[in-house]
This record gives C-alpha cells, structure tokens and sequence, in this order.
C-alpha cells in the first residue's frame, strides 16, 4: 500500500522529464506545477472544476489539475503541461484566427484542443464541442476558438 | 489551495482498504474513501469539509473492472464516466453518464463517486434503479452484494466503512428500448433542473427514475403504474405522479418549482410518445 503521511518527496513526470518536489498530501497538481516546479501555464480560474483553465495531460488525457492530488500522480503517470507542447499546429491557429485576447483560458483551451487533435483528427462539430466546452473564456465569444480548431484539422490531413 | 493536512493511502485491495479504515478509526482519525476526487477536493479546497486521511480506492482491481461475466456487465466502481462511454455496454447508462459535468471532468469523476457522493443529483443511478442491477459492497463484515432497491434509497445504504466496489447489470436490459430526458437551465455543461431515464420493459411497462427535480434520485412503482395507465390523459397521469413524489419539487434560483412541473409534464409526454406507452 502506498502511504503519504507527512510532506513527502515525489517523482513527478512532467513533460519528459522526471523531477524530485517535496508535497504534501492535501497540494493539488495544479498547485505543485506552478508553486514547486515553476509550470505557470497551466492557471488557476476557479479551482472548483468548472473553468478548465487548470487543464493539463496525464497519460494523454485532458484533467483538471486544480481537482487532483499531486500524490495521485505519483507513479510514473505522464503529465504535459503547455511548457511541453511547443510549436505544435493548434497554437499556430489559435495566432492566426485570433482565439484569444487576455489569453488567461488560452493555457486550458491549447492543451485540451491538441488532445483532442491526436485522440480524434476528424472529430466533428458535436464532438469538438462536448471536448472544448470543459473550457471557459469570458472574452472570445469562442469563434476563434472553433475557427483554431477547425484550421488545425485541416492543416493536419 | 486546500488549507489542512491529511494523510494519503492507496491501498492495493479490498482487504487493505477495509482494514486501513478501521484502523484509523480506532487511531480516533476521520477517514473517507477517495475516488475522482472531485467533490472531496473542491470541498476541501473551500473549507466545507475536513478530514484526517483519504482511503484512495484507485489501484483496487474489482474496482477498476469493466466487462462481461455470464449474463451480467460488471461496472467497477471507479470507472471513470468517459470509460463508461467509450465502451458503452449498456446505452441507457452511457447516456445517463454523458451529460454530467463536462467532458473534461469525465476523465477523473468516477461511476461510484457519483452515486455515492453527497451532492444531490447523482444522475449516473439513474438507469441503476430501473434495472435489476446489483450492488457489491465491502465493509468490515466482507463483501456483500444488494438489490438496487435494497441498495439505494435516497441514499446509498453503505454501512459505516463499507464501500462500492462494483455494479452488475443484466445484458438482457441492453436489449430494450429506453429514453432518456435532461432539462438544464442554459449550457449544456450545468446541473440539470431535471434528468428521466425510462424504459420499456419486457411486459412492455415503462419505468422511470427521476433525479434532479426533488431534492433526491428516485423510482417509485407507484408513479409508473399511473404512468402506464392508459386511460388516464397525460395532463391527469402528470398530477396525480407530482401528487406521488415523496417531496416536494425543488423551488430554487435555478428553477423555480412551477417551471420544473411544466418541464416535467413535457419529459413524460416525450417518455410516452418514444416508448410507444401501452402501444
Ligand atoms: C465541475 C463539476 C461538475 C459536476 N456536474 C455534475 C452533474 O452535472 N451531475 C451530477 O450528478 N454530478 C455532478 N457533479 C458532482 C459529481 O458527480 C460528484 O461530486 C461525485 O461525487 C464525484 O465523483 P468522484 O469520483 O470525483 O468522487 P470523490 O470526490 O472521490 O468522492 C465523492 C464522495 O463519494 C464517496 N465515494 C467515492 N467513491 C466511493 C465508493 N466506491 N464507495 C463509497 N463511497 C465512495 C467519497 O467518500 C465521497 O463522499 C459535478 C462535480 C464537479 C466537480
Ligand atoms: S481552475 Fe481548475 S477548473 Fe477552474
Ligand atoms: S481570452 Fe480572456 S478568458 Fe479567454
């Protein structure tokens, strides 16, 4: 049985790299990314799970990192946070169609979008949607938004 | 930031995570069985509860199960929603599943934290209690496993220590028809104002279970023998099911009690017009 009963030191994966960070057990992953390993993207909105700006990969999954335990993923999970999606096509379209303009949901938003690019390339409109509305932005009005998305879609065939 | 300390075990099987709890609570600590995490961290989180460990129950096998055994799926349960989709053994429960929170949050909000959480929708037993599934706990006294109608009412009936470890639903309830009905305010992504799933079973009866619009989920044989009931016209079967309902309709800021009814007296003609009623 694993136990963490005090600040404990743990092996978190994170965008390849394994790194060494003393926890404790209550520190949420969104907490420890930024405050103990200066991952800054990912963003703290509402910390209640309903924004999504928190949003991160483990195991190539989109989560909420503000509603899981850094402990949880103690065990050679796979986190990617944006700092480990560089020059990827969704963040070229997202410049050239204009999804964003404070940027605070963008983080979110990115890493969502990639994940669902490589789990469905042909994803349609209903299934773009039921990914990308875990996110929430209080500026775009979202069509630069679906615009990134779709541009992304067909720079990637 | 969650502002208190807890310890963190994640047991390797059920004898451990019975065992672990009981200990802590000789030790005088307050434990809870940790799922998605979902609801115990937010509410830690804001400070609405406390405790003093959390009992993760995610490297348990059986809980982890998803699959066919004889003439039954088995659901375990800390499948996540999206796992529950994806695989989609049994529609009725996918689209149940599908609607709750949002996409995102499927990937960690597990089947068991959902029915078994304190908050008052717990729209996944839905289809639950309109089959005859049943429900494998285990506590300090061993496993044991319950009918869905000895299982739940208002609530899990979960002794002190025990836990859901998994569903089991018989195929033969894959095979009919059923209708599911979700109201929500605005978005998509919201509490709904209320949530029917029904089902037309083999003696072509339709049964329905209601969440949302009271203060919990229910099914009550009562309600569906007016409902099926073919002399009576759907604006009569609507009143006399409120009549019916073991509490009032709920009467808040997301829906008023008045605009629920009215919502409700459309999701039962929607029920009966796509089962066929007594057709
Ligand atoms: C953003 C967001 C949106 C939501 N939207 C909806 C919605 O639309 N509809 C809806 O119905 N709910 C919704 N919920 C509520 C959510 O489904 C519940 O909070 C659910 O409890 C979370 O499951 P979990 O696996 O994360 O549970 P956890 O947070 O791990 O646990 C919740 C509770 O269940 C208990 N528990 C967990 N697993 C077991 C088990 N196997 N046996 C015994 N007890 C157990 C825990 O002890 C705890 O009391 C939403 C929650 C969030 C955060
Ligand atoms: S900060 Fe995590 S969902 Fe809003
Ligand atoms: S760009 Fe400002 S919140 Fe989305």
């Amino acid at each position: 049985m694993k136990a963490y009963e005090n600040i404990s030191l743990v092996k978190l994966k994170v965008n390849g790299e394994t790194r060494d960070v003393a926890i404790r057990p209550a520190d949420t992953l969104l907490r420890v990314l930024r405050e103990k390993l200066g991952l800054t993207a990912a963003k703290p909105g509402c910390e209640n799970g309903d924004c999504g700006a928190c949003t991160v990969l483990i195991n190539e999954k989109p989560v909420k990192s503000c509603m899981k335990l850094a402990v949880e993923v103690d065990a050679g999970a796979e986190i990617i946070t944006l700092e480990g999606i560089k020059n990827s096509i969704i963040q070229e379209t997202f410049l050239e169609e204009d999804g964003f303009q404070c940027g605070y949901c963008t983080p979110g938003f990115l890493v969502n979008a990639y994940a669902l690019l490589k789990e469905h390339p042909d994803a349609d409109d209903k299934l773009a949607k039921e990914w990308l509305e875990s996110n929430i932005c209080r500026c775009t009005g979202y069509e630069g938004i679906r615009n990134a998305l779709k541009l992304a879609q067909e720079k990637l065939k | 930031m969650i502002p208190f300390n807890f310890k963190y075990y994640r047991p390797a099987n059920i004898e451990e995570a019975v065992e672990l709890y009981q200990q802590l609570k000789a030790d005088g600590e307050k434990s809870i069985y940790y799922a998605g995490g979902t609801e115990i961290v937010t509410n830690a989180r804001d400070g609405q509860k406390k405790y003093d460990a959390l009992i993760d129950l995610k490297d348990i096998n059986e809980c982890l199960e998803h699959g066919e055994k004889n003439d039954e799926y088995v659901f375990g349960a800390c499948l996540t929603l999206n796992e529950i989709v994806e695989k989609d053994y049994f529609p009725l429960f996918s689209l149940a599943c599908r609607p709750v929170a949002d996409h995102t949050t499927r990937n960690q909000l597990t089947m068991g934290g959902n029915i078994c959480g304190k908050l008052p929708y717990r729209e996944v037993i839905l289809p639950l209690m309109l089959v005859e599934a049943n429900f494998v706990f285990a506590g300090p006294e061993g496993m044991r496993t319950v009918a869905a109608a000895e299982a739940y009412d208002k609530r899990m009936l979960l002794n002190e220590g025990e836990f859901l470890v998994q569903v089991k639903v018989p195929k033969k309830f894959a095979e009919l028809d059923y209708h599911d009905v979700r109201k929500v305010k605005q978005s998509e992504v919201d509490y709904p104002l209320l949530h029917l799933a029904a089902l037309k079973d083999e003696a072509d009866q339709i049964r329905i279970a209601f969440s949302s619009i009271c203060a919990f989920p229910f099914r009550l044989e009562d309600i569906e023998a007016i409902f099926n009931d073919s002399q009576l016209e759907m604006e009569e079967k609507v009143e006399q099911i409120v009549a019916k309902f073991p509490i009032p309709i709920k009467d808040d800021k997301r829906g008023s009690a008045d605009y629920r009814r009215l919502l409700l007296g459309q999701s039962l003609a929607e029920i009966w017009h796509k089962l066929g009623g007594d057709a």
